[in-house]
């Protein structure tokens, strides 16, 4: 039971991402089941996230759109070759 | 439970659309690198928002992020997609420019930063999803970058953890890490605004 326990807090974000596989999946539903900790723990961050994803923001309209004044200072610049990306991989 | 993780809820425009017009900029093409500011410039303005809490200093970071990529399309080799390369340079930009203005108190999201509660909601429960949104911004604005930043893209824009770990430039394993991490703050900072569970 300890061990399940630890796999299941271990790997909580990975079955919330449905990224288990399947038979870890098996072992973790069957923990979840019956822990009074990791069961409220995952159904709260399932809550969470279906939260955090409703405050993305919408598509911009075009009088808050950024678009304009990144093109301005394009246009004041060089082309490639120039300088060096911060953080380019 | 949730988004299967190998089903990207962002892919913004076909991959072989943007190969196309990268190459193009590559050549020095102007106007193809214009039409890939106008794909990705208010998306990107979208997630640095979320990690600066400026829209002024959102808007710097996504230009600054924009003359950068320009400067040095050159030498993006491909070997990621565009626009996961131009959000790691504004990530990083974001990140240098509140390291430079940490001591600045932050400012508040606009209004129109946040989408309103559903106007089909009772008075009480547009009350809730307020106070929820509210205690949300707030326990996000409380992360550290490290930790923020993968929140950010991960759970609120969507990208799959592949991407948003590509762009953190952080293996897999090391960006899940810290993505439960800010699961669990968040999680803590907001328990009691969330929805209850439903009583069996």
């Amino acid at each position: 039971m300890y061990r399940d326990h630890r796999f299941a807090q271990r790997r909580m974000s990975d079955a919330l991402d449905e990224a288990l596989t399947p038979r870890q999946q098996a072992r973790f539903a069957r923990h979840v089941a019956d822990c009074p900790e990791c069961g409220p723990l995952l159904r709260s961050l399932i809550r969470l996230r279906g939260v955090l994803r409703s405050i993305a923001t919408p598509s911009v309209p075009p009088e808050h759109s950024v678009v304009p004044g990144v093109l301005q200072r394009l246009r004041d610049e060089p082309g490639p070759g120039s300088a060096p990306a911060r953080g380019s991989p | 439970m949730g988004d299967a993780d190998e089903a990207p809820t962002v892919t913004p425009v076909p991959a072989s659309e943007d190969a196309d017009l990268v190459a193009r900029a590559k050549q020095g093409d102007r106007l193809a690198f214009e039409d890939l500011v106008r794909r990705y410039a208010d998306r990107l303005h979208a997630v640095v928002l979320r990690l600066v809490d400026d829209r002024h200093d959102a808007e710097e970071a996504t230009q600054e992020a924009f003359l950068r990529a320009w400067r040095s399309i050159d030498r993006f080799k491909g070997d990621s997609q565009f626009f996961t390369w131009l959000y790691r340079i504004g990530v990083n930009e974001a990140h240098r420019l509140t390291g430079r203005r940490a001591a600045r108190p932050a400012v508040s999201l606009d209004e129109q930063d946040v989408p309103p509660a559903d106007p089909a909601l009772g008075p009480d429960a547009r009350a809730q999803h307020d106070d929820l949104r509210a205690a949300l911004e707030s326990a996000i604005r409380a992360l550290d970058h490290d930790y923020r930043a993968p929140l950010v893209l991960r759970d609120v824009e969507g990208l799959s953890t592949a991407q948003a770990a590509a762009i953190m430039g952080l293996g897999e394993a090391a960006f899940k890490s810290r993505l439960h991490r800010a699961r669990l703050a968040v999680r803590d900072a907001v328990r009691d605004h969330l929805p209850q569970e439903p009583r069996a």
